[in-house]
């Protein structure tokens, strides 16, 4: 790497300032901000939080009732036509966001709790811990997630719990990986060493100095993993491992859509608001790893620092 | 010292497939009936005889532990056990579905390739113009989509309102397939010469591949245009260009090299979801493939099936991981030391 | 080497392009479309090529094209069985010996002939190998005095012995061939045939057809048999092919198929006015069912009387066939309509909402009750999802909570099997076109005990399905049955819901594509 006098990444005595590159620079999210995508995202992003929490008060009908001629095209009574029982299905996908947005944000946050601290334990303490712990992360890297959710679903019975349990189950190696890589970045820097010194414990250190550290390039894996794990759940429930009927989850509702495709309808608006909830992650999340660090896309990727 | 990083790696593999299949075990002890009985028919399973000899038939009827240490005899001796549901070997199984998920794959990957890398070099050429900001909404809508959706569209106006593409199957009914080279019949009937057969098995494979490469252009795009910009910013680069070369002697010499990490990276990395599409794809297109078997599998709690298949999907991703780990430390040799 | 790899791909892509602009679209998407092929297109369940083991639809299907029985059904028909092998028929008084006279000019695919010894090797073995089919002989012996004579001899009265060998189960192998390949009708048959492998790949039968390649993933393959001793089959070859029903829907209108086996109601609009099909509908035999477990250890609630007149008057019969589609019909009984001795469309349970809340109410302050089905099954394009939401959605209409437990078909099974299930969304197919199938839904006998349902609660229920399994008189018969049906549903453990419409479609100019409630559709008939 090149290393001009003025590089703001090093401390007046020459080293690198690493702390500063991760860091959640505050100035610099307002130019995320000023980037057209981000601002969709938040946009669409909004959008449906409002109308998931809302839902009882947008929707038309009642989700559950099947009060209706089955399998209507859309019309003015029904913007999104009916479904296979006579089910609205505009009401049905306001209200499937009330299934989605929140068990996907939990999964997220699941996922980053166990991973992030298995990465930490691992890349603080080293040595067999790390060894070991690794091979488990290893492990689950290599079991395939969707075999796994397949399983279970089969196992216990499909429902939405078991869906994020099986997906949770796959989805924290990753967050342990890139937290023990940057924890052991951290370890060479002279900060932990200073903090010791000072007297705080192995423990104190890890809190006060790693994970503010780490927090930055894990929040961003997180973000850009929202969508992921939408479209997981979705594709679970569109086996019929997840939702459990009459729960208005989207992904069941494409799936009871493709037997009768011709009636477009059914399958197209469950799909859409898929489709738009996770762009919206995703720019959203694109858009917070440009202005944080152009280059954590290839720091994160490589595995195997 | 490449022999010791193989080995090595071998050594883990084999680690992690006694583990897999330990995990596999458990997950199916935890499952209530099991894949022997549900194939009985109804008045067979009211007889209480034909259903204690089946579950003998199948070696279900001993303790758990003892049918894991079975199963990893006979797997030392290459015997992946019979499948319940297909009353096949497993390890047949395998060999008659792997290969057709491997073509889709492969189909998929190759397009993802040529389009994500080709327009991610675009991109980054024309960093911050109006073209490299449509095409970062394309990557991002790619990695969007919902594959099932996707497949389903593409059906709908491929193949039931333009009868362009067929709607299922890798060959037109009552078609035989070629002789077995790889498995891949648009391979194989190249091979063998037979022209019609391989525009029937390509027009088979098209849709399918496309809708299954659409997440990896996606990636591909947006990983090739940030690493060609990180590159092309570069001083020996600028370098280059001032000694006075073109820039697209430039662009291709210099660059793409650099521009391969992130192909490498992401290929290695979409493994998992790309098996995901899988299932989701081979379901919706009749694609006689591993994941369509996973399913059909997972749904009929047919352990050797299950535990073969995990096997086997575990050790291509490792095979994989090898690889990219292997490519990398050819062209970057920083990371070799890691 | 990437590089130049891709540069091969795409431009074996262009080169592909180009030839196909070059094609119409039915040269890319469809088999020839001479009377050469016939493609049909079949949701698999398809375990086996041997007919002995065989008792699921698909492999009946194609089995019934390759093996000869006995007695078999006229086109269409599930009523009158016909001569087949044999060409005629005596039954004595007490309905406990049928002697059958064989035709003497039947021969296998091979070229030998067919005797009354394979008849008999082949009903020994399917009674010996304990297969699903084997039930078929439960009672039954069977002996040969010569060549051309078979007598089949049971234990009790039995009239529904001509519906029973019409069974593909009980097709006519060729013995000497089998035997050469480790088959065996012996005692202990189950442990030491081993002529399934051989049967999966090559027919040992005397049908118009024989195998060419069997595979229950993909699809299955039949080609005319050069030996046959009847007229000639009408196509060079058959393939069954292996699709979903969604499948089925898109590839029959791109003609990648020609006959369609598995659409539902649901799906036919699609298709309704497309000019180059045809749409055959009949009433499938299937039965849709509820039950409420009897068994008060699994719930006190479902085991009572009024629980089971809450759900027999709060259920929304005519609504439930809206979810069935079109074509559909409720069932009176569990004898489904197609069958001897079913209930009359008069006798139909019609929806009380006061009775229903009547009962209710007398359930007062209940935990709302678990309903299981199979999640990832479905029949005639019926979705047991929808049935269950509708029964769920009716339920609540007076007054019940049901909440839904689906789960994938092989754990569902076991514990419908088991016994466990509080309330249960099933169904019944046909093991053969006789009423006398149906006594399995009695107290103490199989179906009765899945729903938890034991003979001491209702003495006289065993009794009358003891009675009815004997009689042997039509005009009794019909009575009797009559009534089991009649208490059965006055008790109401088991609600019967509907039987789907069953409908077969087909290429306009394909003759005899027709359902059959026997064998779902019967090949040898197409074509002529």
């Amino acid at each position: 790497m090149t290393t001009p006098t003025t590089d703001p990444t090093l401390a007046p005595d020459g080293i690198p300032i690493k702390r500063n590159r991760w860091f959640p620079a505050r100035k610099r999210l307002p130019a995320a901000w000023r980037r057209p995508l981000a601002v969709v995202g938040i946009v669409i992003i909004l959008t449906w939080t409002v109308v998931a929490l809302l839902a009882p008060w947008v929707a038309p009908h009642d989700p559950l009732a099947q009060d209706f001629d089955r399998y209507q095209p859309p019309s003015g009574d029904h913007p999104f036509g009916t479904d296979v029982v006579g089910r609205d299905i505009l009401s049905r996908v306001i209200y499937g966001a009330r299934v989605s947005l929140p068990l996907a944000v939990l999964l997220v946050t699941l996922s980053v709790l166990v991973g992030a601290t298995v990465g930490a334990i691992a890349g603080y303490v080293g040595g067999v811990v790390d060894a070991a712990l690794m091979r488990v992360v290893d492990l689950f890297f290599a079991f395939p997630a969707i075999i796994l959710a397949m399983a279970v679903a089969a196992s216990l019975g499909p429902s939405l719990t078991n869906a994020v349990l099986a997906i949770v189950v796959v989805s924290w190696p990753a967050y342990a990986r890139v937290t023990r890589s940057l924890v052991l970045s951290l370890r060479e820097t002279n900060y932990l060493a200073a903090s010791r010194l000072l007297g705080d414990s192995s423990g104190k250190a890890l809190i006060k100095e790693v994970m503010p550290n780490v927090a930055g390039p894990v929040l961003v894996l997180a973000s850009l993993e929202l969508g992921n794990a939408v479209l997981l759940l979705s594709g679970l429930s569109f086996l019929g491992l997840g939702a459990v009927p009459p729960s208005p989850e989207w992904g069941s509702m494409v799936s009871a859509g493709a037997a009768v495709f011709y009636n477009y309808w059914v399958a197209l608006f469950p799909g859409l608001a898929i489709f738009t909830v996770v762009l919206g992650f995703n720019f959203l999340g694109d858009a917070m790893r440009d202005a944080l660090d152009p280059r954590s896309a290839r720091s994160v990727a490589t595995s195997e620092l | 010292m490449l022999f010791r990083f193989i080995l090595s790696r071998l050594g883990s593999a084999a680690i992690l497939s006694v583990g897999i299949i330990l995990v596999s075990f458990i997950l199916t002890a935890l499952l209530p009936g099991d894949a022997a009985t549900s194939r009985l028919g109804e008045r067979a399973a009211a007889d209480p005889e034909i259903v204690a000899a089946v579950r003998a038939r199948y070696g279900l009827d001993q303790p758990l532990y003892m049918q894991f240490f079975i199963y990893l005899g006979n797997l030392l001796r290459g015997d992946l056990g019979t499948s319940i549901r297909t009353q096949n070997p497993v390890l047949s199984d395998l060999a008659q579905f792997g290969p057709a998920s491997a073509e889709l794959a492969i189909a998929a990957t190759l397009i993802a390739i040529v389009v994500g890398v080709g327009f991610g070099i675009v991109a980054s050429l024309r960093a911050n113009g109006i073209i490299d900001q449509v095409l970062r909404v394309v990557s991002l809508g790619g990695v969007s989509i919902p594959i099932f959706w996707l497949a389903l569209i593409a059906v709908y106006l491929f193949s039931t309102v333009n009868r362009i593409f067929p709607s299922s199957g890798r060959l037109n009914p009552g078609e035989t397939p070629p002789p077995q080279v790889t498995g891949m019949y648009t391979f194989d009937s190249l091979v063998a010469g037979n022209w019609p057969l391989f525009i029937s098995a390509l027009s088979h494979l098209i849709l399918p591949a496309l809708v299954l490469s659409a997440p990896m252009i996606g990636l591909l795009l947006r990983f090739t245009r940030s690493s060609m910009l990180e590159v092309l910013g570069n001083e020996y680069v600028r370098a280059a260009e001032a000694k006075g070369l073109p820039r697209h002697t430039v662009v291709l010499r210099h660059v793409l090299r650099g521009a391969l990490v992130p192909v490498i990276t992401v290929l290695g990395t979409a493994f998992a979801s790309l098996l995901a599409g899988t299932v989701l794809v081979e379901q919706i297109f009749g694609w006689p493939g591993i994941g369509a078997y996973a399913f059909r599998s997972a749904s009929n709690l047919d352990l050797p099936a299950i535990v073969g298949v995990t096997l086997f999907v575990a050790l291509v991703y490792i095979t994989v991981n090898l690889i990219v780990d292997f490519l990398y430390g050819v062209i970057d040799p920083r990371i070799r030391r890691a | 080497m990437r590089i130049s790899r891709g540069g091969a791909f795409v431009a074996a892509v262009l080169a592909g392009a180009l030839a196909l602009t070059g094609c119409t679209p039915a040269d890319t998407t469809g088999p020839d479309t001479a009377k050469d092929v016939l493609v049909v297109g079949k949701s698999f369940d398809l375990n086996t090529a041997d007919p002995a083991r065989s008792f699921e639809t698909t492999g009946g299907i194609f089995g019934r094209a390759v093996y000869d029985t006995l007695l078999t059904f006229g086109k269409g028909d599930a009523t009158t069985p016909i001569p087949m092998v044999a060409e005629s028929y005596e039954v004595n008084e007490g309905a406990t010996e049928y002697t059958f006279m064989l035709r003497d000019d039947v021969v296998f695919s091979d070229g030998t002939p067919l005797t009354s010894a394979d008849v008999v090797f082949s009903f020994d073995r399917v009674k010996n190998i304990q297969g699903n089919g084997s039930f078929l002989m439960e009672g039954l012996s069977v002996t040969a005095p010569d060549e051309s004579t078979v007598i089949i001899t049971s234990e009790k009265p039995n009239t529904a012995i001509p519906a029973i060998i019409t069974a593909q189960t009980l097709g006519i192998v060729n013995s000497e061939l089998v035997k050469a390949n480790g088959g065996t009708d012996a005692a202990d048959a189950s442990t030491t045939d081993t002529a399934e492998e051989f049967l999966n790949t090559t027919s040992a039968g005397s049908g118009p057809y024989i195998i060419e390649t069997f595979n229950t993933e993909t699809e299955t393959v039949i080609v005319a048999n050069p030996n046959y001793w009847g007229e000639p089959a009408a196509y060079e070859k058959i393939v069954l092919k292996n699709a979903t029903a969604e499948n089925q829907l898109m590839d029959i209108q791109s003609g990648t198929i020609d006959i369609a086996l598995d659409l539902g109601a649901d799906q036919l609009p699609a298709i309704e006015s497309n000019p180059d099909l045809a749409i055959e509908s009949g009433i499938s035999p299937t039965i849709f069912f509820l039950f409420s477990n009897a068994n008060p250890e699994i719930s006190k609630v479902t085991s009572t009387q009024a629980f089971r007149d809450a759900v027999k008057y709060g259920l929304d019969y005519d609504g439930l066939l809206e979810i069935a589609g079109e074509g559909s019909e409720q069932v009176a009984g569990v004898v489904p309509s197609v069958f001897f001795g079913a209930l009359k469309p008069a006798d139909v349970t019609v929806r009380d909402i006061d009775k229903a809340k009547a009962a209710v109410a007398e359930l007062g302050d209940i935990d709302p009750i678990s309903l299981e089905y199979p999640s990832d099954f479905s029949v005639a394009g019926i979705s047991f999802g929808a049935v269950a939401e509708r029964v769920q959605a009716n339920l609540k209409e007076v007054g019940l909570e049901i909440t839904l437990a689906p789960s994938p078909i092989s754990t569902a099974l076991d514990s419908y099997r088991g016994g466990t299930e509080e309330m249960g969304l099933w169904l019944w197919n046909p093991d053969y076109p006789d009423p006398a199938d149906y006594l399995v839904f009695a107290p103490d006998n199989i179906v009765g005990l899945r729903a938890g349902w034991t003979g001491g609660s209702h003495p006289d229920l065993v009794a009358l399905s003891e009675q009815a399994a004997v009689a042997t008189e039509e005009a009794e018969r019909g009575e009797i049955f009559r009534e089991y049906q009649l208490a059965m549903n006055e008790v109401g453990v088991f609600a019967p819901l509907f039987q789907p419409a069953a409908t077969v479609v087909a290429g306009k100019d394909i003759e005899g594509a027709v359902f059959s409630a026997v064998f779902g559709i019967d090949l040898t008939y197409i074509g002529k």
